[in-house]
C-alpha cells in the first residue's frame, strides 16, 4: 500500500473489545459491543455506519464523555500507550482538548451562543497551554487570530469579539475546528463534519481538515454516514453495524470491493449520476433493537445472502493484517 | 439603542390605556362616589359639595378625563380625604418601606435559589434534587399570609427572637433621609438602630423571599437541565475545561436568561402587590396603605396607587426585556 510507512509505528490509539452500555428503563442498550480499532500516527480513519450503529458512542467513550445512564462496561482504550479507561476526571482533562480534540456535527449548537469567539478559543489555551498563558493575554489573542487564519476566517482579528450567530454555517464549522485544534492535538475526532453543511461547503471543510492534518502531523478520525466523504479523504475505513464492526480495511478496498453484505448495501444505496435511470437500492428493513440483540448475525434479517450458517455467533474473519470482515460468506459478488 | 427607544415608545399606549381604566374606576362606580366615599360620616351639604368640586365631579366626563390626565402627568392625583394631604405625598412617603422589603426579599431569593437550582439540575435525579423539587413545590404553593403567621407565632411570639410587626422600635428611630431604614440608620451612625431594622426585616423578607425563591429555583433548575443537554456543553467538556467552568460559565450564562426575566417580573409584582404580607407584618409600605384606603373608600389614593403600581410593573417588564437582550446576544440588534 502507498502509505505503508504509516503502519510501521505502534498505533496511536488502540481500542480493544470496547463495550459501552446504557442502563435504561426498557433494558440494557448495548450501543457499542466489542469494538476493536487501531489508529496509526498520521493516519486518517473513516468510521461509517447508520444512526444507532455505535460510531459516535465509540468515540465519546474515547473522549471519556459517556454520561449516565451510559458506562464503559469493559474493554480497553489506549492512547499513546496510556490506558484511558479509569483515568480520574482531572487526568482526563489533560487529554481532552490537548491530546485528543473532537468536533461535533453542527457548529451552530456546538458553539456557546452567548460567549464571544475569542473567549471560546482562549479558554482552551488557558486550560492546556501553560507556555502561552505565561506569555500573557496578547500571546493568547495572537494564537486565536493565528488559528482563525489557519482555518480560513477572513478578517480574523476584527471578528474575535463576534458571537457564533454572526458567522455563516461554513464559517462556524471552521471556527469549531479552530477551537478544537488550538492546542495542536495529536488526534482529531470529527463527528459528522459535513452533515450540517451545504454540499458546496462540505468539500471546503473536508479539504481544510486534510490540509491541517498535513500541517499539524495529526491523526484524524472522521465519523460519517456518507461513504463519499470516506472514499476521498481517508486511508482506512471501518464499517459499523449495531454496535459491532462488520468490516474494516483500506478505504480503496472497502469502497471498490466491499466484502460484507451491509457495506455492499451501503454502496448500492448511493445514487450515482452515471446511473440516473436506474433505481437506487435501499437496504430493506430496520436496524436491530439494541436491547434485544440476537445471538446470530445482527444483519441477518436484512441480508439478501443469509443462510443456515448465519444463525450462529459470527466471529471476525481476518483476511490480512488490515482487512477483517464479520461474515462467513466473504466471496466477492460484484 | 434604536430598539431601546422604540420599546420605550411602545410603553406610551399601555400607560394611556391604564390611565383610562383608572379614571373609570371612579366614573363608572355605581352610585355617587362622593356619597360612597363619605359613607356614614355626618357631613354638611356644603362639605359634600366641596369634596365633589375638589374631585372635579361637577364637570362633564370628557372634561374630567382631560383634567385627570393633565393632573396625573403632573403627579397630582388630588387630596386624600383622610390624610388631608395630597395622595401622592402620602404614597411617596410609604414607597421606600415597600422598596426596601422588596429589594431584600429579591436578594434573598436570588442568592439562595440560583445556586440551589443549579445544584439540583447538576445532580438531577438524586435524593437532593428530588427533595429540592418538593421543597420548591411547597414554597410555591404555600399561601404567604399563612407562612408569615406561622413565622410570627414561632419566632416572634414563642421564641421571642424577632419583633412581631412594624419596621422599627420607636425609641430607636432615626431621622429619615432616603426612607430606607437600612441606609438611614447607617447614615445616622446608629448601629443599634440598624440591627433593629434588620430584625424587623427578617420575617417579612423570609416570607416574601420564600415564594419568590421557590419559583426562581424551579425556573433555574428547569432551564439549567435544558441547557446541560445542549451540544455546546458536550463541546465545552470535549475541550477539557474544568467542570466548574462548564457549569457556571457555559451552562449558567445561558440558563440565567429565563431566570432573570422571571425575577424582574416578580419584582414588579412584588412592588405592586404585597398588600397581604405588608398587612400581616404591619409593614408601613404602600401595600398596607392601599388596603386601608380601599376599606376607607379613599378613591383618589387607590387611583394613584393603581397607576403607580402599573407604572412600576411596566417598568420592570421593560427592564426584564433589556436584561434579556443583554444576556442573550442573539436577540441584540
Amino acid at each position: 500500500m502507498e502509505n505503508n510507512k504509516l503502519y510501521d509505528q505502534p498505533p496511536l490509539l488502540k481500542i480493544e473489545q470496547l463495550c459501552t452500555y446504557f442502563d435504561t428503563h426498557a433494558g440494557l442498550v448495548r450501543a457499542v459491543d466489542g469494538v476493536d480499532i487501531d489508529l496509526y500516527p498520521g493516519e486518517c480513519l473513516g468510521v461509517v455506519g447508520e444512526s444507532g450503529s455505535g460510531k459516535s458512542v465509540t468515540f465519546l467513550s474515547v473522549m471519556g464523555l459517556i454520561k449516565k445512564p451510559g458506562r464503559i462496561a469493559s474493554g480497553s482504550i489506549r492512547f499513546n500507550g496510556t490506558e484511558l479507561t479509569g483515568l480520574t476526571p482531572r487526568q482526563y482533562r489533560n487529554i481532552r482538548g490537548k491530546e485528543i480534540a473532537m468536533t461535533l456535527q453542527d457548529a451552530l449548537t456546538a458553539l456557546n451562543p452567548s460567549i464571544k469567539i475569542i473567549d471560546q478559543i482562549a479558554e482552551v489555551l488557558r486550560e492546556h497551554d501553560r507556555e502561552i498563558v505565561a506569555r500573557g493575554k496578547k500571546a493568547i489573542r495572537e494564537r486565536a487570530v493565528e488559528m482563525m487564519r489557519l482555518v480560513g476566517i477572513p478578517d480574523a482579528e476584527n471578528r474575535l469579539h463576534d458571537y457564533p450567530h454572526q458567522f455563516s454555517g461554513g464559517m462556524r464549522q471552521r471556527i469549531m475546528i479552530a477551537i478544537a485544534l488550538s492546542c495542536k492535538p495529536r488526534l482529531l475526532i470529527a463527528d459528522e463534519p459535513t452533515t450540517a453543511l451545504d454540499v458546496t461547503i462540505q468539500a471546503q471543510v473536508l479539504n481544510l481538515i486534510a490540509d491541517i492534518r498535513e500541517e499539524l502531523q495529526m491523526s484524524v478520525i472522521i465519523i460519517t454516514h456518507n461513504l463519499g466523504v470516506v472514499s476521498e479523504y481517508t486511508d482506512r475505513t471501518v464499517v459499523m453495524y449495531a454496535g459491532q464492526i462488520v468490516e474494516s480495511g483500506f478505504t480503496r478496498d472497502v469502497i471498490l470491493n466491499p466484502q460484507h453484505p451491509y457495506s455492499q448495501g451501503l454502496l448500492k444505496s448511493i445514487p450515482r449520476l452515471s446511473e440516473l435511470d436506474k433505481p437506487i437500492h435501499p437496504i430493506p428493513g430496520q436496524v436491530v433493537d439494541l436491547i434485544k440483540l440476537p445471538s446470530h448475525c445482527r444483519f441477518l434479517a436484512r441480508c439478501s445472502r443469509r443462510s443456515e450458517e448465519c444463525r450462529q455467533e459470527i466471529p471476525m474473519k481476518i483476511i490480512d493484517d488490515f482487512t477483517k470482515v464479520r461474515c462467513p460468506k466473504t466471496s466477492n459478488q460484484n | 439603542m434604536e430598539s431601546f427607544i422604540k420599546r420605550l415608545f411602545r410603553l406610551i399606549p399601555v400607560l394611556l390605556g391604564i390611565s383610562i381604566i383608572v379614571f373609570l374606576i371612579i366614573s363608572l362606580t355605581p352610585g355617587d362616589p362622593v356619597q360612597i366615599m363619605l359613607g356614614d360620616q355626618h357631613v354638611t351639604p356644603e362639605m359634600e359639595q366641596a369634596l365633589r368640586e375638589d374631585m372635579g365631579l361637577d364637570l362633564p366626563i370628557h372634561e374630567r378625563f382631560i383634567r385627570f390626565l393633565y393632573n396625573a402627568s403632573q403627579g397630582n392625583f388630588g387630596r386624600s380625604f383622610f390624610h388631608r394631604r395630597p395622595v401622592m405625598e402620602v404614597i411617596l412617603e410609604r414607597l421606600p418601606a415597600t422598596i426596601e422589603l422588596t429589594f431584600c426579599s429579591m436578594m434573598m431569593a436570588i442568592l439562595v435559589s440560583i445556586p440551589l437550582g443549579v445544584l439540583a439540575a447538576v445532580k438531577k435525579g438524586t435524593a437532593y434534587d428530588r427533595s429540592s423539587v418538593v421543597t420548591a413545590m411547597v414554597g410555591v404553593s404555600m399561601p404567604g399570609f399563612w407562612f408569615g403567621i406561622i413565622l410570627i407565632i414561632f419566632f416572634a411570639i414563642h421564641l421571642q427572637w424577632l419583633p412581631v410587626s412594624g419596621r422599627s422600635t420607636f425609641s430607636l428611630r432615626v431621622p429619615s433621609v432616603t426612607g430606607m431604614l437600612l441606609i438611614d440608620t447607617l447614615l445616622a451612625g446608629r448601629l443599634d438602630s440598624f440591627l433593629d431594622a434588620v430584625k424587623h426585616l427578617i420575617l417579612p423578607t423570609v416570607t416574601l423571599g420564600m415564594a419568590m425563591g421557590a419559583t426562581l429555583m424551579q425556573v433555574t433548575r428547569a432551564s439549567m437541565m435544558e441547557v446541560l443537554k445542549q451540544d455546546y456543553i458536550l463541546f465545552a467538556e470535549a475541550k477539557g475545561l474544568k467542570r466548574r467552568r462548564v457549569t457556571f460559565l457555559h451552562a449558567l450564562k445561558n440558563a440565567l436568561i429565563p431566570t432573570v426575566t422571571v425575577a424582574a417580573i416578580q419584582t414588579g409584582q412584588l412592588l405592586g402587590g404585597n398588600m397581604i404580607i405588608e398587612t400581616v407584618f404591619g409593614w408601613p409600605g404602600v401595600g398596607s396603605l392601599v388596603v386601608r384606603a380601599i376599606f376607607n373608600r379613599n378613591y383618589p389614593l387607590v387611583q394613584a396607587a393603581v397607576l403607580i403600581y402599573v407604572l412600576i410593573y411596566v417598568l420592570m417588564n421593560f427592564i426584564a426585556d433589556i436584561l434579556y437582550t443583554v444576556l442573550n446576544p442573539r436577540v441584540r440588534i
